[in-house]
């Protein structure tokens, strides 16, 4: 038996969940991925006009690794991700042009309120920093024997994020977008790719189920730029193509 | 109700204006950060919630406050002795990427400064508890004349032993809380002195 790219998905993603969680348990280093955001960086950056040196090697490895393989965090490592696979929720395709810029709007407001605000602003907000608090009291619920607050609220506010404003990840996340931007900057990019000669458009025929599947509204059979920008590598396309035409290439 | 779209700006920013003045003008530090931390301030701004300092804290004294607390601070990380003390590991304070908590030694290590609170201390009208003078590591405790315990700032590190250990309310049914507590320290008190650390091996 083959097995399917969502199902791997949903492993590396339940595996990224438990290692940072194992990572706690065992008092070791890495913590959560607050440490390597390039938002939260920005943020703190802006609200206390000082740059947070310990951050910057991580945050630059990350975007690094962003450059050559775009949104693939999304696909893969974020708890958000892991949240709708496990929920069932997906990001519904549009092509509403004005969702297609609200997450660079929202990134650019998340640091110019913290600049104002004086304090990193999306970070309240933000599903994935929600996810771990909510697992980290789940946490003290055993250690402590200490029942909070954040034990309903967080649940309820990632829940209202990504179940109810099913766009969340396409049309809203400013982490998304930065690595939009990031993965726009030329030169070597590897994203899953058409093979033309196999492909159903290629041979006179109609077909488009990858372009429905696609989570992010991608069009992977026009080729180009938004491939670069949206594209998450999640592989929901090459799952579903009927031809085995998506392959994950330079 | 209909706004027009001024109206609507307009009490964008006013709501804006007013939460920033609002969290900004409460002066002085009212929760007890983790050792390092900057002042309350400086720490919100830098502060990303990450919960490194909460992890790796061997002792788990360490919290995320709660929403309740408002939700500037909610998630940030406070330091309670309900059931455990800080054991001068400085862990947290080396973790922290953002700078929100700076690098301490044991000598400058200052979570706060623990105040006894005279209602609930059982040694304040009954001579002969002398738990938190003898529990204190940095002997930052003596009896006074009347034989009640008095914390000279200078030398407490905010380390929260005393406040574990307090019996107050299993001695005395009317005793509230602790007769001991660490509070952030307050404007007008002594701030600790790194020369009057007390070495000690035990962890
Ligand atoms: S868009 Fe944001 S929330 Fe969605 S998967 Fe990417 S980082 Fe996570
Ligand atoms: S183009 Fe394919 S791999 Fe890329 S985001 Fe869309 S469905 Fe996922
Ligand atoms: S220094 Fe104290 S508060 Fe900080 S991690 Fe160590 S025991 Fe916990
Ligand atoms: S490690 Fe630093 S940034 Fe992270 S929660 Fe603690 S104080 Fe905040
Ligand atoms: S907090 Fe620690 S150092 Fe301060 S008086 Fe209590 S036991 Fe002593």
């Amino acid at each position: 038996m083959k097995l399917k790219y969502s199902a791997i998905r949903k492993y590396v993603l339940i595996g990224a969940a438990v290692s940072v969680m194992a990572a706690t348990a065992g008092n070791t280093i890495p913590g959560t991925f607050c440490n390597i955001c390039p938002v939260g960086f920005l943020e703190v950056s802006a609200a206390s006009r000082s740059i947070p040196w310990k951050m910057a090697a991580w945050v630059f490895a990350g975007l690094i690794a962003v450059y050559f393989f775009g949104r693939f965090f999304c696909g893969w490592f974020c708890s958000t991700s892991l949240v709708r696979k496990c929920s069932g929720s997906r990001c519904p395709s549009t092509e509403n042009i004005y969702m297609r810029y609200l997450p660079y709007l929202v990134l650019g407001l998340s640091v110019v309120l913290s600049f104002f605000l004086k304090f990193p602003v999306f970070c309240l907000f933000c599903p994935i920093g929600l996810f771990f608090g909510f697992l980290f009291a789940v946490f003290k619920l055993f250690a402590v024997q200490e029942a909070g607050l954040t034990l309903i609220v967080f649940p309820v506010v990632i829940a209202a994020e990504v179940i109810l404003f099913k766009r969340w990840c396409s049309g809203f996340c400013p982490i998304g977008a930065l690595f939009s931007l990031v993965s726009k900057i030329p030169g070597p990019k590897f994203r899953p790719a058409v093979n033309r000669s196999t492909c159903i458009l290629g041979n006179g025929g109609t077909c488009s189920v990858c372009k429905e599947t696609c989570p992010e509204s991608v069009k992977i059979t026009d080729g180009g730029g938004d491939i670069t920008e949206k594209c998450t590598s999640c592989m929901e396309c090459a799952e579903k193509c009927p031809t085995g035409s998506i392959k994950f290439r330079k | 109700m209909k706004y027009s779209r001024r109206e609507f700006n307009k009490l964008m920013v006013l709501s804006l204006v007013t939460f920033s003045t609002s969290e900004a003008s409460e002066g002085g530090r009212s929760f007890l950060r983790p050792p390092g931390a900057l002042g309350e301030e400086r720490f919100l701004e830098k502060c990303i919630r990450c919960q490194r300092c909460i992890q790796v804290c061997p002792k788990r004294v360490i919290f995320p406050l709660s929403f309740a607390e408002g939700i500037k601070r909610m998630n940030t990380p406070v330091v309670s002795f309900r059931k455990s003390y800080c054991n001068s590991c400085l862990k947290c304070s080396l973790v922290c990427p953002t700078g929100a908590l700076l690098p301490v030694t044991e000598a400058t290590l200052d979570i706060g400064a623990a105040v006894i609170i005279e209602k609930d201390c059982v040694a304040w009208d009954w001579v002969g508890c002398t738990v938190c003078v003898d529990e204190c590591p940095e002997k930052a405790i003596y009896l006074d004349e009347h034989k009640r315990p008095v914390v000279e700032p200078e030398k407490c590190n905010g380390c929260g032993i005393c406040e574990l250990k307090c019996p107050s309310t299993s001695i005395r049914k009317s005793a509230k809380g602790k007769g001991i507590l660490v509070k952030p320290r307050q404007a007008g008190t002594l701030p600790r002195d790194p020369s009057l650390h007390k070495k000690r091996d035990t962890k």
